[in-house]
């Protein structure tokens, strides 16, 4: 039993704290894990929290009102260029339909997903599609990088 | 035994230690050593209204058998009337029960994780599974990279990790779940030395100590209270024992072992694959030290080791979950063999029993089955004290499905312990009204076949119905 122990033992030791094959999920009591499986009422796993941290309130706060600043801004910009298909704030998702956004033949279609909490380019995956009549469809990177300037306010 | 607590030891410093030198993603390093805990109370209320039937033998107002050589007075009065009241006389029944959690969570700026988690029962009267307890579960955790520790009263890596087909039954939890309340267990007692035995049977895919230590029957004191083990309940000592406990003698009990201290460890899933062990060393200590105290023989079991396998993983959309899971260990149940110096020997056999089972997901259909064997856990080592010495074995096997909101689901039961044989089949349905709010119909049959021919089978059948609001 022991020597299981120590083989299991080095064998996490030699694993890295960043492998995305090794998990930190742990077995649950069943009974509790049957009644939860419909969800809870306040929150999908645990329930209504009681206290939390200050600090991490505020930081979490700050980091919901950013994201909402991040799909607001998205939502104002490609409104302009074509209208909006489908928007969500909650899941951050921001779809166009096919339209024409420039002088040109090509038709455009704009889906952004917001990934992240904070105002950062990191956090948005912005694709532009491209259609034209005798074309396949194409990602338009240059359209990509115009909208993301616009965004964030770096156009010149 | 000096060994395994000196590996959990070097285990548990290791866990906190190595934690220390992981850089975490944590961002709030200027803020001290350690956060303030996240505190979070939920809870369940379960509202049940049920409907039982069963065959007569079991099911009238006193029972019919109860023959004994204790009588009501507490006496050794070989042949007399025990005049015991039987469980539920009535056929329709409305119940609920409740419970309220607390869940204390804290991390160290280096990533080690630590808390507390309390689930106190919540109801109006106590359960037949549990007793007198006023808390199903209460332990505190460590974890990190090297998996996570668990110490105090909770279920032990046996039965967090196995996997079956009570695993994704719906509703009321079918052939593990609540209709074992609403239904009477067979009657018959021992008449002294000469009698036949009471017949135990396995009733839920669990083993021993999910078991509440041994498989059950009406008469189940007479495992907890034979202090000698002669096979009858006679002296004083294991009269008085019989008597205090006389009241809850039709109860199922099958907590009462399953939440004995103890100290858990499992392994990170690493592709997939996680092993976990569990220390109990007495079933007997389930609570405050006011409790430690047990009787040289009250059935309970030292040194328990359980342990557990189990793969998850998803392939190209089929999720397959496997488990093997056992539990070992030593019956405390010992009687003198010598009066200078006074030795004790254990008249039960060793506990050793394991399972193993699967259960495969794809399109929203669950299919799963599993096979447990307790071997010959705790018998009586005087073989002729035993009715027989048929091993104890139950299967699972059963199906569910998943449909937007409604969720089926469908399993079978079935054990054999010393030839007594038990058979459930349960089919349930559930309903997503809204988050935390689901109504549920079930319908579960159940047979029971003694294998002494002197004790009458019995059938029946409960259909439950109710909500469940989860918060």
């Amino acid at each position: 039993m022991k020597k299981l122990f120590l083989i299991i033992l080095f064998g996490l030791l030699a694993c890295k704290a960043d492998n995305p094959n090794v998990v930190n999920k742990f077995p649950q009591d069943p009974e509790l894990k049957r009644l939860n499986r419909n969800g809870k009422m306040f929150s999908d796993e645990k329930g209504i929290i009681l206290f939390q941290n200050k600090e991490n309130k505020t930081e979490s706060k700050k980091e919901t009102k950013e994201q909402e600043n991040l799909w607001k801004k998205s939502f104002k910009t490609i409104s302009k260029i074509l209208p909006i298909s489908t928007a969500d704030e909650e899941s951050g998702l921001i779809v166009t339909d096919w339209g024409n956004a420039k002088n040109d033949s090509n038709l455009y279609k704009i889906n952004i997903i917001i990934t992240g909490n904070t105002f950062d380019k990191n956090n948005i995956t912005l694709t532009v599609f491209k259609k034209s009549n005798n074309q396949k469809t194409v990602e338009d990177k240059e359209f990509e990088e115009n909208i993301l300037n616009k965004i964030f306010n770096t156009n010149k | 035994m000096k060994k395994v607590y000196f590996t959990i030891a070097l285990l548990a410093l290791a866990n906190t230690a190595y934690s220390q030198t992981v850089e975490s993603n944590h961002s709030y390093k200027n803020l001290g050593f350690t956060q303030v805990p996240t505190v979070t109370i939920g809870g369940h209320i379960n509202v049940i209204g049920s409907y039982a039937s069963q065959e007569d033998a079991y099911s009238e107002e006193k029972l019919e058998n109860v023959i004994s050589d204790v009588n009501s007075s507490g006496a050794a009065s070989s042949g007399s009337q025990l005049d015991l009241n039987n469980r539920a006389s009535d056929n329709g029944n409305g119940a609920l029960d409740a419970s309220i959690t607390f869940d204390v969570n804290g991390i160290n700026d280096y990533g080690f994780k630590y808390g507390a988690f309390i689930e106190l029962n919540a109801n109006t009267t106590n359960n037949s599974w549990s007793k007198d307890t006023n808390s199903r579960q209460s332990y505190v955790y460590g974890e990190s990279f090297l998996g996570k520790f668990e110490v105090g009263n909770t279920l032990g890596a046996s039965q967090k990790m196995k996997v079956d087909a009570s695993t994704f039954a719906r509703a009321a939890g079918g052939i593990n779940g609540e209709y074992l309340n609403y239904i009477n267990l067979p009657s018959i007692a021992k008449t002294g030395s000469t009698s036949t035995a009471t017949p135990l049977f396995i009733l839920i895919p669990e083993l021993p100590t999910a078991h509440g230590g041994y498989a059950t029957g009406f008469n189940n004191l007479y495992y907890a209270c034979d202090e000698n083990g002669d096979g009858v309940i006679n002296t004083a000592s294991e009269l008085e024992c019989y008597n205090d406990n006389a009241n809850d003698n039709y109860r199922l009990n099958f907590e009462q072992m399953q939440n004995a201290t103890k100290v858990s460890y499992y392994t990170p899933e690493i592709f997939g694959f996680q092993l976990g062990a569990s220390y109990t060393p007495d079933t007997g200590n389930k609570g405050t030290s006011g409790h430690l105290t047990s009787r040289l023989d009250a059935g309970d079991i030292d040194d328990v080791i359980e342990y557990g396998a189990s793969f998850t993983q998803t392939v190209y959309g089929v999720g397959i979950s496997a488990s093997f899971t056992g539990e070992k260990g030593k019956s405390e149940s010992k009687t003198a063999t010598s009066t200078t110096p006074v030795k004790y020997e254990a008249f039960r056999e060793d506990l050793d029993a394991y399972q193993y089972g699967a259960n495969i997901n794809f399109w929203g259909l669950t299919i799963g089955g599993s096979m447990g064997n307790w071997q010959n856990s705790l018998f009586y080592k005087e073989k002729t004290l035993n009715p027989n010495t048929e091993e104890g074995t139950y299967n699972t096997y059963g199906a569910a499905y998943e449909f937007g909101p409604v969720n089926l689901s469908f399993g079978c039961f079935n054990s054999k312990f010393q030839k007594n044989e038990y058979q459930a089949y349960s089919g349930g349905v559930d309903f997503k009204v809204g988050k935390g709010f689901m109504p549920y119909v079930e319908f579960t049959s159940f047979k029971f076949t003694p294998y002494d021919t002197t004790i009458e089978n019995n059938k029946g059948y409960v259909i439950l119905a109710g909500f469940l609001f989860n918060f």
